[in-house]
């Protein structure tokens, strides 16, 4: 559901694009799938890191103060 | 010529881009591009990026000093642009229906790599059409420079579509469905839509593992997509997710994809690539047929040569060795791609019986093979009785479309039709070859210059060396 979550909250972002050749229908689709879902795995892996460093300042401090 | 009298003029199969086409003035090729185009090309020569694809011999070199002169000559052929650069002559200019499986890879995978290169400094190739590809010797050369632009906000290459029915889909119709590239590339201008591909290679075809993302999963959102409104899928193209780290894993994914196409074909033989084993020629036959070009190629030194029916390349290898620009074109595509590689030799493949024809819009934007290719030396070894018997014509029709391809020279073998490898393809034909008897073609031959030399390799060859 996350990466889904986000490709909408992008798609809300409009743009404007040019091309004197056609960008095929689904190649574009397909296009956005596949940023979609790296999109969400770049995300959670962020999140994950961002995680993974809150937990080792937390824990830290607690290792000094024993 | 008085070079001040020469007129630039525009390529007329340069016109699809509205942001750059090419001139030609003499010898030289220019480039007329429009404002976007000319900035875009100067931050990639001040940023050094045009410098790293040249210096890697990616793209085709490019000069920006152009003295005026010229300059006002080519804007009075171009009056609505805005700059010019010149690009460095190719000795050749071929299309992709003249390549072999190998290099239809290879000039995908140069592709792939000036994307993934553009991508990491914020630019990227806005068409993906083979025809901006052209190969010099082995190798090939990105020569569209106003393809490049800046990198759109979103995490899309816009040009995937075209790459997939201008570079991918033919490769995956002759690998999985048995297509010829060349008949795809005649055919189809402008190549072929995913659901006609996935139609054609069948459910199995379309959903295998290597790929299913590029034919099934495409052709499935493409037939989706067709009932979505237009504004719908305009915001789609704003897509930003995934940016840029999306579209290398795109790229990359191709990229492997091509080069696993590639090994598999390297395998590929046929009863033409163990000919010069297999030949009627005795070990001293070859070595005296060798020695003719070698003392020709001492004594005439050719810029470039054309090796009609190359084979597997023995003789052109030779004359790439004494520094000559090599042109091998073979019909057999087996032999072609194990050619492709040999240094100082661009490869072609193609039946000479029946050359490429002028196609594209007024058939002026892909010329004929006649009128793109013109060298200094033709060689014809063990052909004429290929190109008598397959062509059906008589045997001056058949000199004259030989000579036509040299501006100078004609290395040519006469084939008697007593030679077992000459009845051998005439088969049953009951044709009269009184033509063909020695006499005959040497009669023939003296109609189109003047013979310099012959050399007797047995009692049914002959090599000969026509000054045209």
């Amino acid at each position: 559901m996350l990466p889904l979550a986000l490709a909408g909250l992008l798609l809300t972002i409009p743009r404007e694009a040019h091309a004197y050749i056609d960008p095929t229908t689904g190649g574009i689709l397909l296009q956005v799938i596949i940023g979609t879902v790296i999109g969400g795995i770049v995300w959670f892996r962020q999140q994950l890191t961002f995680l993974a460093q809150k937990l080792l300042k937390w824990t830290k401090p607690k290792s000094r103060q024993k | 010529m008085d070079q001040a009298k020469i007129q630039a003029k525009i390529d007329p199969g340069s016109f699809r881009d509205p942001s750059g086409f090419v001139l030609t003035v003499g010898d030289r090729v220019f480039r007329a591009l429009s404002k976007p185009s000319l900035e875009t090309l100067r931050t990639l020569k001040e940023r050094e990026i045009l410098k790293e694809l040249e210096e890697d011999a990616l793209i085709v070199g490019t000069h920006f000093d152009i003295d005026e002169e010229l300059l006002t000559k080519l804007r009075r052929a171009a009056p609505g642009m805005q700059g010019f650069v010149e690009h460095d002559r190719l000795p050749l200019i071929s299309f992709p229906y003249e390549w072999s499986f190998s290099m239809l890879c290879d000039a995908g995978l140069l592709q792939l790599e000036i994307q993934r290169r553009l991508l990491k400094k914020g630019f990227c190739l806005k068409d993906a059409t083979p025809y901006n590809i052209q190969f010099s010797g082995p190798r090939p050369v990105f020569i569209d420079t106003p393809s490049i632009e800046e990198r759109q906000p979103s995490g899309l290459w816009e040009a995937y579509g075209q790459f997939c029915q201008m570079i991918l889909f033919p490769l995956l119709l002759n690998r999985y469905g048995g297509w010829s590239t060349k008949s795809y590339y005649l055919e189809h201008l402008n190549g072929v839509d995913v659901s006609e591909i996935s139609k054609t290679l069948g459910f199995f075809g379309s959903w295998r593992l290597d790929s299913f993302v590029d034919v099934g999963l495409q052709s499935l959102l493409q037939r989706g997509g067709e009932t979505s409104s237009p504004e719908k899928l305009q915001t789609m193209r704003t897509n930003r997710a995934g940016g840029a780290s999306a579209q290398e894993f795109l790229l990359n994914r191709l990229t492997r994809l091509i080069t696993s196409l590639r090994k598999d074909q390297q395998q590929g033989s046929s009863r033409w690539t163990s000919y010069a084993e297999e030949s009627t020629y005795s070990d001293d036959e070859t070595k005296n047929k060798e020695k003719f070009l070698q003392e020709f190629l001492k004594e005439y030194k050719p810029e470039n040569l054309l090796d009609i029916g190359a084979n597997t390349g023995r003789y052109s290898k030779a004359a790439a060795k004494h520094g000559t620009r090599v042109v091998a074109l073979d019909s057999d595509h087996a032999c072609v791609d194990r050619l492709y590689g040999a240094e100082s030799i661009t490869t072609l493949w193609m039946d000479i019986a029946n050359p490429s024809p002028a196609i594209g819009l007024a058939n002026k934007e892909r010329p004929a093979f006649g009128d793109r290719v013109r060298c200094d030396t033709v060689i014809a070894f063990a052909l004429i009785h290929h190109f008598y018997i397959a062509s059906g014509a008589p045997l001056e029709m058949v000199l004259a479309a030989l000579c036509a391809l040299t501006n100078r020279f004609l290395l040519i073998e006469y084939v008697d039709p007593e030679d077992s490898q000459f009845r051998s393809l005439l088969g049953l034909r009951n044709r009269d070859l009184s033509e063909m008897q020695k006499d005959s073609f040497r009669a023939a031959l003296e109609k189109f210059g003047r013979i310099v030399k012959t050399l007797d390799l047995n009692s049914t060859r002959t090599l000969y060396l026509l000054e045209t």
